[in-house]
């Protein structure tokens, strides 16, 4: 270690590998994890009111959020897709563009994001603080697996509730883009519905709900894992939230692209 | 009934066990002592199977807790009771639940009788009443009493204590202790305890373990500890005690004001006399008593 050459080319070397190696290790580490849940999810015994009950804070807490958002998402496409359209003399065209824009992309990717800032930062922090209060270990000494009791419930009530959450996010978003487009700027409900049954179709549909199901559970495993293997004290379950939140937008983001290069 | 043979662990660059052993036997508990940081903790979590070691045996009844199946460990932890340093109660739930998980979650008991035992328990740690509140709403002496009704809600074989009287005052210090005690008498597990409560912890335990660097460097009883020719079992014992107590005169007229109360305090933890200041008799001598435990903790421990 004493010779200069270990010092000038060796290190830079480790120094560069190390964030790849770094990189590689925690994508192990993750996919032991889903496969561990997934082992789980399909044994016996379910923790079904466990199940319900987080249905109950993913999917429940996070509708008037979803409902915000949602509207408010239709509103903004109602008047972006009004101007732009009037350019080219089709503003009869808005009720499927704001339909489209939102069943195979907005919807399902702001919905995911939503739900992962509202309900997966929760899901990361409490399952960290439990972690560091060695909550998780009690559970392990008791002889009942963190797996089946924490983690499986909460990607259960992701998968339910995301596509759910969706749902509602596109609904409230086209009535949004509705009270723009033709409350506010003068286009007809039958024009912007009726050429909405014209243009979308099942595909659209099943595509987004696919996209949403997908969401659900990169929230659930990122969200999970992040808080399963949170670092000591405040400052650790406060990074494991950020990474979380962060890993998961940005997983969900690629996944998306991923997933419309495929079907569209 | 539990033998622990040449443990090792690292983490990462850290080598924390270098090879520790430890035999409990039937029924005895063992207070684990040492200097924080030398890895007491993390051997307790190791018996516990909550960390697996680099190498190294735990047998417990003859099977090695290492070698087993997840299933198999599962099972097996039915048997043992861990006591957190913080308690590890469940905070999203009442003192009453969190007696009740482990009862409703392993065993088929009607609720009925899943309530019976639950106040029982916690009659026994002295939390009746305190059924309804959530573990944020408890002092740190209740939350350890609700922690130990919970790990012995199920009586379990072996029981382990990690600092079970960590941050608290030395007057709930010797009601956890006596509690300890009494359940121990009362369901006969075996254990191990880790604690700093020296000599205190020496009063409910049957032999003593010291760990230092990574190893059991000692295990003798109580006694032995104040008799051994170990030079570093020896100053850490020393270096644990509690300082030699003194008092003013109750009637001196020149009671020092605060500045000079901490001068004489420190001049008299250094062993020079002090002008003005009684000499009090001790009221703990480990080496007249080495287990330090006086009347009162026995009554207590015993029942």
């Amino acid at each position: 270690m004493g010779n200069p050459a270990d010092k000038w080319v060796l290190t830079p070397i480790r120094a560069v590998g190390r964030v790849p190696l770094s990189v590689a290790g925690e994508l192990g580490r993750m996919g032991v994890f889903l496969v561990q849940t997934l082992g789980y999810t399909f044994t016996p015994p379910l923790k079904f009111f466990r199940v319900l009950e987080q249905i109950r804070f993913i999917g429940f807490g996070s509708v008037l959020v979803i409902v915000l958002t949602g509207a408010f998402s239709g509103m903004v496409l109602g008047f972006q897709g009004y101007y732009t359209l009037s350019r080219v003399g089709s503003t009869a065209f808005i009720g499927p563009m704001v339909a489209l824009s939102l069943l195979r992309e907005l919807g399902p990717v702001l919905a995911a994001l939503m739900v992962t800032g509202r309900a997966g930062s929760a899901v990361t922090a409490r399952m960290g603080i439990m972690r560091i209060t060695e909550q998780i270990d009690e559970l392990e000494i008791l002889g009942l697996s963190p797996y089946r009791y924490l983690v499986v419930p909460v990607l259960l009530a992701a998968l339910v509730s995301v596509p759910l959450l969706t749902a509602i996010f596109n609904v409230v978003g086209i009535f949004g883009g509705y009270l723009i487009g033709g409350k506010l700027l003068g286009v007809n409900a039958g024009t912007y519905f009726g050429a909405m049954k014209d243009y979308v179709d099942a595909k659209d549909v099943l595509v987004g709900i696919y996209k949403s199901i997908a969401f659900g559970g990169i929230i659930a495993w990122v969200c999970c894992y992040k808080g399963f293997f949170a670092g000591f004290g405040a400052e650790g379950v406060s990074k494991a939230t950020t990474q979380a939140v962060v890993l998961s937008s940005v997983l969900i983001l690629i996944c998306d692209y991923v997933l419309t290069s495929i079907f569209f | 009934m539990i033998t622990i043979e040449n443990l090792q662990k690292s983490f990462g660059a850290a080598e924390v066990l270098k090879g520790a052993s430890l035999e409990i036997r039937d029924k005895e508990i063992v207070a684990l002592i040492g200097p924080s940081g030398d890895g007491k903790s993390v051997f307790l979590k190791h018996v516990a199977g909550l960390l697996q070691p680099d190498s190294g045996r735990i047998v417990f009844n003859g099977k090695d807790l290492c070698g087993l199946r997840r299933a198999e460990l599962v099972e097996l932890r039915g048997r043992f009771g861990f006591l957190f340093q913080n308690g590890a109660l469940f905070d999203s739930m009442t003192v009453y639940d969190n007696v009740a998980f482990p009862l409703r979650e392993k065993t088929r008991l009607k609720e009925k009788e899943v309530r019976e035992r639950v106040l029982g328990e916690l009659q026994q740690v002295g939390l009746e009443g305190a059924e309804d509140k959530y573990p944020a709403q408890l002092s740190g002496g209740m939350a350890k009493r609700a922690a130990l009704a919970r790990a012995l809600v199920r009586p379990p074989e072996i029981m382990l204590f990690d600092e079970p009287t960590t941050g608290l005052d030395p007057i709930i210090v010797h009601s956890i202790h006596a509690l300890i005690a009494a359940t121990h008498k009362r369901l006969g597990f075996s254990g191990i305890i880790v604690s700093h409560e020296i000599p205190g912890v020496f009063a409910i335990v049957q032999r003593v373990a010291l760990m230092h660097e990574g190893v059991i460097r000692f295990v003798g009883t109580p006694k032995e500890v104040f008799e051994t020719g170990d030079s570093i079992v020896r100053d850490f014992i020393r270096g644990s005690l509690p300082p030699e107590p003194f008092r003013y005169p109750a009637q001196d007229p020149k009671q020092p004001s605060v500045e000079e109360h901490s001068e004489l305090g420190r001049a008299a933890a250094c062993g020079a006399p002090v002008a003005g200041m009684a000499q009090a008799p001790a009221l703990h001598d480990p080496v007249a008593s080495p287990t330090g435990v006086t009347e009162a903790a026995r009554k207590g421990g015993g029942g």
